[in-house]
């Protein structure tokens, strides 16, 4: 009880309070600029921290943390441009609310999904952060050979009408991924001698052009709808309590989602968000109308993406090891400041939890209390003429992906991304399991052949391991259930002709 | 007024080329010097790299600035360095990592087109196991390797870069009998050697120190016992020669820098060693303090890239 009490008092000191509102507002911002992620934010303000005492400091990082993840979901759902990869699929239904006049709800409904998937990974942490750690180690290479292959599958299953150019376009990702590199021998494929594509394709760039610029591109080519779509009321600001109620479900899931995804170290946010959002179609009554501006399609990534924040810490506090790339800064202020992470760190210093726990709560708390203060004036963005909106976005996309590195390549990479997925869009062949082949094909390719190095060449583990051969079970399930659903939708339409 | 936007972009061209003209040898002038740190902030050499700038800031005016340019192995950053103004305000961290990147052509110069100022440390490895697994020693890891041929493994945090090298050299001189696997990054390495995915690892001290409990130490690739890991034997005493000592750092910039500015920054690196917060941080993290500056600093570099390119031939990542 007394370490409860110290840490509850910690963080309700007058200056531990100002130093979290001041990372939740640097973390908005950041998180809604396009090009600046979470992880660039902690990095640059680790230096700050060094002034500070470790709680303090820790503090002030959380803050940002959120504060980060939860902006992200801003220019997702008013320009369409993920500003950074959690929030991919806050997208999806995030900016065709906006287009219907919903954003008000779409960014009442992201911030307080954020805070709920933060509060319950912050649960998650609380209570079983010793047996979830294990649960991290768990996981080796044929186990993230599997759930490499499985969500890819799974996603490029359930993307569209058609499975076959689901299955491509995740191949082209897989493809475009090889190029840099080659973490497994050093050598370097399809980099043509350049150091830039020495390093690779970046994700951040590709989602930056394949969203904001590729809608840019299609608003400007159908600009006779654009004085419609973009006339804006704010309408509400919140979505209704009921509305909530209704998707408890989908909001458990995409917790525990994030939250076993984020302990997984090298899985990231953007895995857990597409996951989430694709179950909630499944959970949804509404499956057909997910992408069209339904709220559950904006709550559940949303939900997970936060939720990934406290799964990445349980790692980070137990074993030392930083599950989220942004978890790496705050583990170097831990060690800074000589606190020695470990599963001690739970019973020698327990007001140092409890004090970590309470600032996470008060860190989603004002978060969420910004951010929703904010809507007001974050949607009047919406009021630019119709006319300059297109070239608006771009000219915020370009910036972006050039601010990620201060590389004029990654600017060139989103216009060239934003071109392709235009052309690629107006063919009918659906992003989003490109985007996560980009994601998920190093994973897949080098988790396999450091998996063949171990075993010398047998590939029996993949199967012999239970973790493993569950999930391949559960990729392969989702490919036989989406065959037969399209062989039925055929045979129903052959019937009825 | 298109008249006026146009006068007024021509007059801001010309106060935009730096009054270098009038250079004259005194560093630092007013304007700020930066390091450039080729990788991401938060990293291990960022964190030296801010340490050594907060204290070199104590001695000279001008700001000092890190600025981080990750990508290509360090490649990125040393190419932003190579193409700077020989004028002291333009710095590299530099080290073995700018000696294996220009090495493998990650870097668009080689090592000789930098000129290397002050040293600043080594910052040996660490070859650890799991604390539950039964080698006491890295003889008996040798051993265990040696009986059961392809079952012993030793990881490493990256394909091209110190620790990869180190475990390589070391399998070699132990007669080859570990299997070396690969790891993206230091976090991934010590999740595969926590979940038993590879029997042991090439760490960095902070990484075997922030396990303290979990991994345990088995040998530290230096000259002498680090204060870290007193208690762990070195590969030195083990009898085993020519392995990395870790990670070398140096503070370099590019070719051409008067004599009288390189002694200038030396000095200041030299008065921020004797500071007391970063001997007190260096002796936290085990850093060996290995100061030397201009010729001296040049031969030693000239060493390491021949011992170097040795071992990147011999793993096959150099031509």
């Amino acid at each position: 009880m007394e370490p409860l009490l110290q840490g509850l008092a910690f963080v309700l000191q007058p200056t531990t309070l100002l130093w979290i509102v001041i990372g939740d507002i640097v973390g908005i911002f950041i998180g809604a600029l396009p090009g600046l992620t979470a992880t660039m934010g902690l990095a640059l303000f680790l230096p700050v921290t060094i002034q500070l005492d470790s709680l303090t400091a820790i503090s002030l990082l959380l803050g940002l943390y959120f504060g980060a993840v939860t902006g992200a979901s801003i220019p997702a759902i008013l320009f369409g441009i993920p500003g950074n990869p959690n929030a991919i699929a806050t997208v999806f239904d995030g900016l065709p609310m906006a287009r219907k006049g919903q954003a008000g709800v779409a960014l009442g409904g992201a911030v307080i999904a954020s805070f709920i998937g933060g509060l319950i990974s912050t649960a998650a942490l609380l209570a079983a952060s010793p047996a979830l750690a294990r649960f991290s180690l768990l996981f080796g290479p044929a186990e993230y050979f599997s759930l490499a292959v499985a969500s890819l599958t799974i996603i490029a299953s359930v993307s569209g009408p058609s499975l076959l150019r689901g299955v491509v376009m995740g191949a082209m990702g897989v493809l475009l991924a090889t190029v840099g590199i080659d973490t497994m021998t050093g050598i370097r494929r399809f980099t043509f001698e350049n150091p830039f594509l020495a390093s690779g394709i970046g994700l951040v760039p590709v989602l930056i052009g394949m969203f904001g610029i590729t809608q840019a591109l299609d608003d400007a080519a159908r600009s006779r709808d654009l004085h419609k779509v973009v006339t804006q009321q704010l309408g509400r600001l919140f979505p209704n309590l009921r509305q909530l109620r209704g998707m408890w479900r989908i909001i458990l899931e995409s917790s525990w989602i994030g939250t076993f995804v984020g302990l997984l170290p090298g899985a990231g946010a953007s895995v857990a968000v597409v996951l989430a959002y694709e179950r909630a179609r499944q959970i949804s009554p509404h499956p057909e109308e997910f992408g069209t501006g339904r709220l559950e399609g904006v709550v559940a990534p949303e939900v997970a993406n936060n939720a990934c924040i406290g799964g990445g810490l349980i790692p980070t506090f137990t074993l030392a090891l930083p599950a989220e790339a942004a978890a790496v800064p705050i583990l170097a202020a831990m060690i800074i400041h000589g606190v020695t992470p470990g599963p001690l760190l739970f019973t020698s210093q327990p007001h140092f939890i409890y004090a970590i726990i309470f600032a996470m709560i008060v860190a989603n708390l004002t978060t969420c209390i910004f951010q929703l203060g904010g809507i007001r004036v974050f949607i009047k963005a919406l009021s630019v003429p119709p006319a300059l909106m297109p070239p608006l976005v771009i000219l915020l996309s370009v910036l972006g992906a050039y601010a990620l590195n201060g590389w004029m390549y990654d600017a060139v990479v989103a216009v060239a991304a934003g071109i392709l997925g235009f052309i690629l869009k107006r063919t009918g062949y659906p992003l989003i399991p490109l985007i996560l082949g980009l994601v998920l094909g190093p994973m897949m390719e080098s988790e396999f052949r450091r998996m063949m190095i171990i075993t010398g060449g047998d590939m029996t583990v993949f199967v012999t391991r239970p973790l493993s051969l569950l999930l391949l079970a559960a990729g392969t399930g989702s490919l036989v259930r989406q065959l037969v659903h399209q062989r039925r939708l055929a045979q129903k339409g052959a019937g009825s002709a | 007024m298109r008249r006026l936007i146009a006068l007024v972009g021509v007059v801001l061209l010309f106060a935009m080329i730096p009054g270098g003209l009038s250079a004259s040898p005194v560093w630092p002038e007013a304007r700020p010097v930066s390091i450039v740190v080729p990788f991401t902030a938060g990293g291990g050499t960022d964190i030296i790299a801010r340490q050594i700038q907060r204290a070199m800031q104590r001695f000279i005016e001008a700001p000092l600035v890190i600025r981080n340019m990750p990508g290509a192995g360090s490649g990125i950053g040393t190419n932003e360095v190579l193409r700077a103004r020989p004028d002291g305000h333009t710095l590299l961290l530099s080290g073995t990592h700018t000696v294996t990147a220009t090495l493998q052509g990650l870097a668009a110069g080689s090592i000789i087109q930098l000129d290397h100022i002050a040293s600043l440390n080594w910052d040996p490895f660490v070859i650890a196991v799991l604390e539950g697994a039964p080698y006491k020693t890295l003889q008996e890891l040798i051993d265990a390797g040696k009986q059961a041929p392809g079952k012993v493994t030793i990881g490493h945090a990256g394909v091209g870069a110190l620790t990869h090298l180190t475990s390589e050299a070391l399998n070699k001189a132990t007669g080859n009998p570990w299997t070396v696997v690969p790891f993206e990054g230091g976090a991934r390495l010590i999740a595969g050697v926590l979940g038993n995915v590879v029997t042991s690892g090439v760490f960095s001290q902070s990484e075997v120190q922030a396990q303290a409990g979990r991994l345990r130490p088995l040998a530290v690739t230096s000259l002498r016992r680090t204060t870290l890991f007193p208690a762990t034997p070195t590969t030195t005493e083990l009898g085993f020669k020519n392995i990395p000592q870790g990670s070398f750092r140096a503070i370099s910039g590019p070719k051409g820098i008067p004599m009288e500015v390189r002694r200038a920054i030396a000095s200041s690196v030299a008065r921020a060693m004797n500071d007391p917060h970063w001997i007190q941080y260096a002796r936290e993290s085990g850093l060996v303090k290995t100061y030397m500056a201009n010729e001296e600093l040049e031969r030693y570099f000239a060493v390491l890239t021949l011992d170097l390119s040795k071992l990147l031939r011999q793993v096959g990542l150099m031509k």
